[in-house]
């Protein structure tokens, strides 16, 4: 690989590192710890993260720190890791989000190399990231668009290496894997957009459910600059890569592609502390080779080495780690040095870290335990997470999920509820305002100092008379995986059926997530918890649903936000944007066009011809609207007039649009709609409805069979309040008796004729 | 002018501090160990790192062809590759830094096997060329302690393991007794113990060296006459083995470094010629129309039979078992066909079947333990057993300059046993109740193993403990901890 | 060289051989045995072109000649029969007189377990005088070659897509549309294992009797066997009959030759499908219920357990164990290239017993930790030795080295009055396997059984738990 070796000469390759999730999910390990500095396996994060970096060949590091940075800086400083790797710590206390860190980046203008590596410092990886560089260099040669390059690994979609607000789905040309959507499912709707213009551009898309974004990005400098240019963007995935692919025009797009990875390589990211304990197992049970306990990172030779016996049981070597012969240590262990358990314990799949001392008969299982940690006698500990220098006294039972920060100590015989999440930092309560993490970041600082001071009521009736540390409650919306902006996405779309998938709970080791993935799904896929009642993927034969929509429909800005509160159901706004294209599409161009973008969308969208049709009528109205103006838009006749004009204009399409007749439903559902919108409560009462079916009828718009089917499914109740009341109007059912006789007639007129012929 | 004064890899490296240079070196190579190219146990299914590794110009001007060779066919880097590599790298620095004495060199090398012993304990070979690099230090310090140093014993010493005629005993360095029965190893293990705590490790037996132990301090004795001495180092002040050596070795003597660096050369030729060797005795041991089994993937085998093939133009059938996971048999396979050789895959389910009709298995060595016993690619000790159950001769190539370890194995302890990542198996692990192993080595105990094709011609399991005491010197640690 | 195997090499070299193989031969020799170079020169390039050339011709004929070739000696009855449509009484006839070389185009030996050598003897010849035509000139005399380990054995099945599409040349109209969709799935190797095959053939068997309608003037019991056994012929054809079919079909034959003259047809159809009920519950099924419940006694707290394969009766040996409240954990070794070991590793799981699972090579590390061997047999020979799924006697020799008890679980109906002592003599050779296709130039085996000979402590039957010695005492007593 000569050209390989001339690139590398010219310019060294560099890579950037996040050491700050921007996050508050590692809390309160996080108050006084960077997160990066935390122990996966008793190896500080950031050490896996820079020895991967080094063995790929980079030779120059950007850490950048925000919390805690001096911490970090320090750290680096003193960590004597291989000369391989030049390390410089990027200190900017000021940014809140990764935006604003990349735009510090460029403004320092330190990242020259092209293409150079960006992730975070939290990730934990064995990928050979030199095919995806060279992939990239070449993409990025042949066209500067081509800027950046994401790993992802195939992953089931319920693996517990995801944390459960992921719900990443990828839009994915298959012949230049370049990506072409990257949305972050929204709750309670499991409704996607594609861009239907990419379908027109390329020809093979395929949409995944099943990739894990594992946080390394191969990227040009251009990205950077993108930043500086869209100074608003604060997320790197949820917005710039999202926007970036979105990005329909060519010219403005920054082409981004994936780098999928081989069946043995290994990535992913510690998000939260489930995920946290998911992959400390995968690296004992050596998912990650040659990543794994027995092999540790540089600069660790002089601390500790493991040994690795059977049944994934790794015992420290060097230093005297004493460990009572009628203990069990079972399944998966990692034992510290100098760790002194005493006779009668258990210990199962958990992490022991260095110099804790343990009590007779301990049990523990599935948790973690750092450094200097003692546990009294008959201790249990449960799926847990027990912070540097705490103690557990005697005989308490830490539950299932708790974390306990550092220094606290935990009375005896205390129980703690599961989940529960002990600190005694006097508290950075969660008073400051979710997007505003830096304020509190300094808060931690001074907290730092504090700590051990402890001046702070330590809640006695949590950790007991003799322990230290109080209760700590996060808000709940920034406890997600991100930015500021997914907030807002969550707190619309959540409501209190989604408080488990953003909750403490659902962030510690323990969670279900099978069942909860299943309960998601089951909500997604429309099956609303209060009215679990059969919303089809359409959504546009749903009465109640429309009722809600159109309740909301005068604001279309409002339109939304009503609608999450109340619940937002499959297909409605389906129906809103099908709507919009029509509105969009103006007279003097065909039909065509307009039925193929419909067309598209309704694929994208897996709606119905009924929802195109609904769509389409609503437009219609729209425009008459417009015509007509308010006031005027009140009086039956007029509409009437204005509208026939103008459904006879929209004739072709509903033809185009109707290939079956039942589908012209949706052309009555729409008009059901139209009548029901506030402000029509005149035109409705003047029998408004009953006219506009007798007008698509007599425009042959709408056939009777349609009519029939239609009814035959009000008659059956379907089609929610407003849809029964208006079946029920004396008008409408006049209107209905009329067309079976007129049609008796018209048969009978038919044959009539066709005897004279 | 910093001196070493303990094996420590913080004072190794500040005794590299002022050569950058080569601490760069140290470390790309000791990554390319630990998650690099020298880490990857997988074949041909996914390519390896790129050998050259960046900012190393010490490398990319030492480069070996047959390491560039290895790695193009991005597979796993044979053994002799990565110990070539070590040997550069051990050369480079002890040829560039400015160590005076020889007891200050073995502090270096011992040094440097810590620290590549902490970067890859799983492979025996770098630990096997420190030690024998040490070895040489000793022999040419003996050497120029004897008034006039006979030119001839260097090359003798270094020489010995790769003559074809192992009965040469070593003129000075040690004299061994008669056979050691397994029976008489308990004990002197225990005094091992006592006298060499860093050697306390469970799974090795440490048996005849201990026996040669006090046969070497007889023949080197602490001549009176030597004045301990006054530079910088000596036995009082320094860590490590150094501790034992006798002062004359901290002496500055002014033709050492430059014989010291000549028996280096030598080492790395006999590494480079180790396979000639083997390969001479290929027409020895193939026969025409003989149906040959073999396992996995293995260089050293492969050109073996290639040599038989072509140069002996003996017909022969080789019958592959593909060993799965890695396939390095599928590998292997297109390898020799290409070549000409008839060769027919299989499954490893397929090797007892098939067995009745094979009448040589030949088996790759990743170590040659002290008792004759050998950790092979995780498959082939079935190969073994089932050799033996047919009265199939089992054929251990390989060569035993890096290979030959100073160990024993233990009871119901797995050696040098290493597990790479269970995804080779295919089978997702959603539930904790499910355990996927996917291990890399086997064991064959030696009295499964008739015969040993080494470069010093063919050896009995029983007589390999014998190669040992020519090898290495007792006094070296067995282990690096 | 010892002449036994020069006889092989001659065999090789005369005996009837897949096109496929005369390419790889015909490509190979050039630069193969004469003097061989790291790269071939011109010349030798050439003449490798020619002879892949050559091959592709062959390949070409041998298509069209193979369709016919095998099946030669029953062309001409299944013609006429094809041509007669309706006229029993010719065909009949035609059938008497075909019946004789019907016989002799028997499937090899392993097919009909009662004196197979004989067998073996007449069959050969056909085979041979058939294709040794299109063997390549260029193949050198007395080479060795994968073939020639095992060119006593008929090659490996293809799937038959042919015959999917079109029924095979000698259907007669006797043969049963389910009995082709049968075929397809065996030589698809989508219905597999011992008694699942069974079962999957009496099935059809009982829809090929339920359709059955005597010809008027015709001995039903005479009649239908014929019909019974040119189907379960064309079945062995799509793949060699394992000796749980064997041994089904002879208790069929059997029943049926028994069928009395006056017996109304109806009456004797009911009781033959009440026969081959009572085959599939008794025999078959019931079984290895009582087999999982006498090996579940050997199994003891805290034991760990190998096992190879799946094994129906080794499964339910396992749900019947944890029923028992047994606290025990299994090993699951799996071997390519049936992989089986991933069905049993589902299975375990949904038991929610904790389940190492590990490949082929890894046996040797995990001997160690065992208690107990356990894997289910095909067939067990009179001689003693265990007829089973490839790979299952390495695990019983690692299992010896470490002196492990193992133990096989089989149904006896799956005794087998045959001797082998070896896998080679007898076997079925399996396809190469796709991801092989890619490497070229080298040449692959597969077989699909091995033969235990020694080693196995006891055979779990439903008779108790035996040695493998007393087989022929049970073998006797059952008759």
């Amino acid at each position: 690989m000569p050209a390989d070796e001339v690139d590398r000469e010219d310019i060294k390759l560099q890579a950037v590192l996040l050491a700050d999730s921007f996050t508050k999910t590692f809390r309160p390990a996080s108050f006084d710890k960077p997160k990066v500095l935390c122990p996966l396996n008793n190896v500080a994060m950031l050490d896996y993260t820079i020895e991967w970096l080094a063995s790929s060949g980079v030779e120059e590091l950007f850490v950048f720190c925000v919390q805690h940075a001096d911490q970090v800086k320090a750290y680096v400083e003193s960590s004597s890791w291989t000369t391989a790797i030049k390390v410089t710590c990027v200190k900017d206390t000021t940014c809140t989000n990764p935006g604003d860190a990349l735009r510090e980046l460029d403004k320092r203008g330190l990242v020259r190399s092209d293409p150079f590596i960006m992730m975070s410092g939290d990730v934990v990886t064995n990928v050979d990231v030199r095919e995806a560089l060279k992939e990239h260099k070449k993409r990025h040669k042949a066209d500067s668009a081509n800027m950046m390059t994401v790993l992802m690994k195939e992953v089931p979609h319920n693996s517990p290496l995801r944390s459960v607000a992921d719900d990443l789905i990828v839009g994915i040309n298959s012949n230049s894997n370049q990506i072409c959507m990257f949305e972050s499912r929204k709750f309670k709707d499991s409704n996607v957009q594609i861009p239907s213009s990419f379908f027109d551009a390329q020809s093979n898309i395929c949409v995944k459910s099943d990739l894990l974004d594992c946080g390394i990005d191969i990227c040009s400098p251009d990205v950077l600059a993108r930043f500086s240019d869209e100074f608003d963007y604060k997320d790197i995935r949820k917005q710039f890569i999202r926007n970036s692919v979105a990005e329909e025009e060519e010219g403005l797009q920054n082409k981004i592609f994936a780098h999928f990875l081989g069946s043995t390589e290994y990535a992913a990211r510690v998000h939260d502390f489930r995920t946290y304990s998911a992959i400390s197992k995968d690296l004992i049970r050596r998912w990650c080779y040659p990543v794994v306990p027995d092999n540790l990172p540089s600069g660790y030779e002089r601390k500790f080495a493991y040994e690795y016996s059977r049944h994934f049981v790794y015992r420290e070597v060097k230093g005297n780690t004493v460990v009572a012969r009628n203990t069990q240590i079972k399944n998966g262990c990692i034992l510290g040095a100098n760790a002194n358990i005493e006779e009668g314990g258990k210990i199962a799949s958990s992490v022991i870290g260095n110099d804790c001392y343990f009590g007779k008969n301990v049990v523990i299982e599935g948790s973690h335990i750092w450094s200097n940690v003692k546990i009294g006698s008959n201790v249990k500990v449960d799926q847990s997470i027990i912070c540097d220098g705490c103690e557990i006294k005697e005989g308490a039972v830490i539950s299932k999920g708790c974390v306990i920060g550092s220094n606290c100590v935990i009375g005896k015989g205390i129980v703690l509820k599961p989940f529960s999440r002990i600190t005694c930092s006097a508290n950075t309560d969660e008073g400051d305002d979710g997007d505003d993490d830096w304020s509190d970041s300094e808060e931690d600082e001074d907290v730092q100092e504090d700590v051990g001071g402890g001046e702070f009521e330590s809640e006695v009736d949590v950790v007991g008379e003799d322990g230290k540390g109080k209760l700590w409650h996060p808000v709940v919306t920034d406890e997600d995986g991100g930015s500021s902006e997914d907030e807002e996405e969550w707190g619309e779309g959540g409501g209190e059926d989604w408080d488990e998938f953003v909750s403490v709970e659902s962030q510690s080791i323990g969670f279900d997530v099978k069942g909860a993935n299943a309960r998601k799904i089951k909500l997604q896929s429309g099956g609303d918890l209060d009215d679990s009642g059969g919303v089809s993927v359409g959504g546009g034969d749903d009465g109640e649903g429309e009722g809600e929509w159109g309740g909301s429909e005068n604001d279309g800005d409002m339109f939304f936000e009503e609608a999450h509160v109340v619940g937002r159901q499959k297909g409605v706004d389906v129906v809103k944007e099908l709507r919009d294209l029509c509105l969009e599409h103006d007279h003097n161009s065909s039909f065509q066009n307009l039925a193929i973008e419909l067309n598209s969308f309704k694929f994208s969208q897996n709606a119905t011809y009924e929802d195109v049709n609904c769509g389409a009528v609503l437009a219609v109205a729209e425009r008459v609207k417009e015509g007509l103006g308010d006031e005027g838009f009140s009086s039956v006749a007029k509409v009437l007039s204005a509208l026939k004009k103008e459904l006879v204009l929209w004739t072709e399409l509903f033809e185009k649009c109707t290939p079956r007749k039942a589908d012209e439903c949706g052309i009555i559902v729409g008009a059901e709609r139209l009548v029901c919108l506030p402000g029509m409560e005149k035109f409705r009462a003047g029998g408004g409805f009953r006219f506009i079916l007798q007008t698509l009828h007599d425009e042959d718009i709408l056939s009777e069979e349609a009519i029939e089917v239609w009814k035959g499914r009000r008659v059956k109740g379907e089609g929610g309040k407003d849809g029964l009341e208006l079946f029920a109007d004396q008008s409408v059912k006049d209107f209905l008796e009329w067309l079976e006789e007129e049609s008796d007639e018209s048969d009978g007129s038919e044959d009539e004729e066709e005897e004279e012929d | 002018m910093p001196s070493i004064y303990s094996p420590t890899s913080a004072s190794l490296r500040d005794y590299l501090a002022s050569h950058s240079h080569l601490l760069l070196a140290l470390d790309t190579f000791l990554l390319s160990l630990r998650l690099g190219e020298f880490n990857n146990p997988s074949y041909s299914d996914t390519p390896s790192r790129p050998n050259e590794i960046p900012g190393s110009p010490s490398f990319r001007s030492t480069e070996s062809g047959e390491l560039k060779e290895e790695t193009k066919e991005g597979r796993k880097v044979s053994r002799s590759a990565l110990t070539l590599k070590a040997m550069e790298l051990v050369r480079s620095i002890v040829g560039t830094t400015k160590w005076t004495s020889s007891g200050e060199l073995l502090i270096i090398l011992e040094a440097l096997g810590r620290l590549f012993h902490s970067s890859y304990a799983k492979d025996p070979c770098l630990s096997n060329t420190i030690r024998r690099l040490m070895n040489l230090v000793r022999t040419v310090e003996e050497d120029l302690k004897t008034p006039q140093p006979t030119p001839g014993a260097l090359s003798v010493n270094t020489n010995l393991p790769l003559t074809t005629d192992p009965g040469g005993v070593p003129s000075g360095a040690l004299s061994p007794p008669n056979i050691i029965s397994r029976s008489t190893s308990t004990p002197s293990m225990t005094s091992a113990l006592i006298s060499q705590p860093q050697n306390a490790s469970t799974d090795l037996l440490y048996s005849n060296l201990e026996r040669f132990r006090s046969d070497s301090m007889a023949e080197s004795p602490e001549p009176a006459g030597v004045p301990v001495p006054d530079g910088p180092l000596n036995p009082s002040n320094v860590e490590g083995i150094a501790k034992k050596l006798p002062p004359y070795f901290f002496e500055y003597k002014a033709e050492f470094r430059q014989m010291v660096m000549e028996g280096f050369q030598e080492v790395i030729d006999d590494l480079e010629e180790g396979r000639r060797e083997i390969n001479e005795q290929a027409g020895l041991h193939i026969h025409s129309n003989e149906i040959i089994l073999t396992y996995s993937l293995s260089r050293t085998i492969e050109i073996f039979l290639l040599h038989a093939h072509q140069r002996e133009k003996r017909q022969f059938h080789v019958i592959i078992a593909e060993g799965a996971p890695h396939f390095g048999g599928h590998v292997m396979a297109n390898k020799l066909s290409s070549k000409g050789v008839r060769v027919t895959v299989i499954n490893d389910s397929a090797i007892t079947a098939l067995m009745p009709r094979v009448n040589l298995v030949l088996l790759p060595a990743h170590a040659i333990l002290a008792n004759g016993g050998v950790v092979a690619p995780s498959g082939s000790h079935l190969c073994a057993l089932s050799a033996l159950a047919n009265k199939v001769p089992t054929v251990v190539v390989s060569s035993l300059t890096f290979k030959l370890c100073p160990m024993y194995p233990h009871e119901g302890q797995d050696i040098m046993q290493d597990f790479v990542s269970p995804a080779f198996l295919g089978v997702g692990s959603e539930s904790d109740n499910v355990d996927l192993i996917c291990p890399v080595h086997d064991y064959i105990p030696p009295e499964l193993i008739k015969l040993f094709i080494t470069n010093v011609g063919g050896v009995l399991p029983s007589y390999v403990y014998r190669l040992l005491s020519e090898v290495y010197c007792v006094e070296d640690p067995i282990i690096f901890k | 060289m010892s002449t036994e195997e020069e006889k092989e090499a001659e065999k090789a070299r005369k005996k009837a051989e897949k096109a496929k193989r005369a390419a790889e031969f015909a490509a190979k020799n050039p630069n193969g045995f004469t003097k061989p170079k790291e790269k071939l020169s011109k010349a030798e390039r050439r003449a490798k072109q020619e002879a892949q050339r050559a091959a592709k011709a062959n390949e070409a004929d041998k298509s069209k000649s193979s369709s016919k070739n095998p099946k030669n000696p029953k062309n001409p009855s299944s013609n006429v029969d094809i041509g007669s449509n309706n006229d029993p009484q010719a065909s009949a006839s035609r059938q008497v007189l075909s019946s004789s070389p019907q016989t002799l185009a028997l499937p090899p030996p392993i097919l009909n377990n009662s004196n197979g050598n004989s067998n073996r003897k007449q069959n050969t010849p056909p085979r041979k005088s058939s294709t040794s035509s299109n063997v390549p000139f260029s193949q050198p005399p007395s080479t060795l070659n994968a073939q020639s380990l095992f060119s006593h054995l008929s090659p490996p099945m293809k799937p038959p897509l042919t015959k999917t599409l079109s029924p095979p040349p000698q259907t007669s109209k006797s043969i049963h549309p389910s009995t082709v969709t049968l075929c397809n799935a065996y030589s698809r190797f989508s219905i597999t294992g011992s008694n699942s095959r069974c079962i999957a053939m009496l099935e059809c068997f009982k829809k090929i009797i339920g359709d059955y309608e005597p010809p008027k003037d015709k001995v039903m019991s005479m009649d239908l066997t014929r019909v019974l056994k040119e189907n379960f012929k064309v079945i062995t054809e799509s793949r060699v009959h394992s000796i749980s079919m064997g041994n089904a079909f002879t208790f069929l034959k059997n029943f049926v030759t028994k069928i009395k003259h006056n017996e109304e047809t109806s009456v004797s159809k009911d009781n033959l499908l009440l026969a081959i009920d009572q085959f599939i519950e008794k025999t078959v099924q019931f079984a290895s219920d009582v087999i999982a419940k006498e090996g579940s006694t050997k199994v003891k707290n805290g034991d760990v357990i190998l096992t190879y394969g799946c094994s129906t009766s080794v499964k339910k040996l396992f749900a019947k164990a944890l029923d028992q409240g047994k606290d025990f954990r299994v090993i699951v070794v799996d071997g390519r290239p049936e992989l089986e070991g991933k069905k049993m590793l589902g299975y375990l799981q949904e038991l929610g017993i904790h389940v190492t699972y590990v490949g082929y090579n890894s046996l040797s590390y995990v001997m160690k930790e065992v208690s107990l061997v356990l894997y289910g047999a095909a067939a067990l020979l009179s001689n003693g030795s265990v007829v089973c799924r490839v790979g299952a006697n390495g695990v019983t020799l690692v299992a010896g080295a470490y002196r492990k008890p193992v133990l096989v679980c089989c149904e006896t109906y799956k005794f087998s009055k045959k001797v082998q002592i070896d896998a080679i003599t007898h076997n079925e050779l399996t396809p190469k396997p796709d991801e092989f296709k890619s490497s070229p130039c080298s040449d692959w085996v597969g077989v699909k059984y091995d033969v235990v000979g020694e080693g196995v402590a006891g055979i779990v039957t439903e008779f108790g738990i035996v040695p493998t010695t007393s087989v022929a005492v049970i073998l006797r007593e059952m008759e």
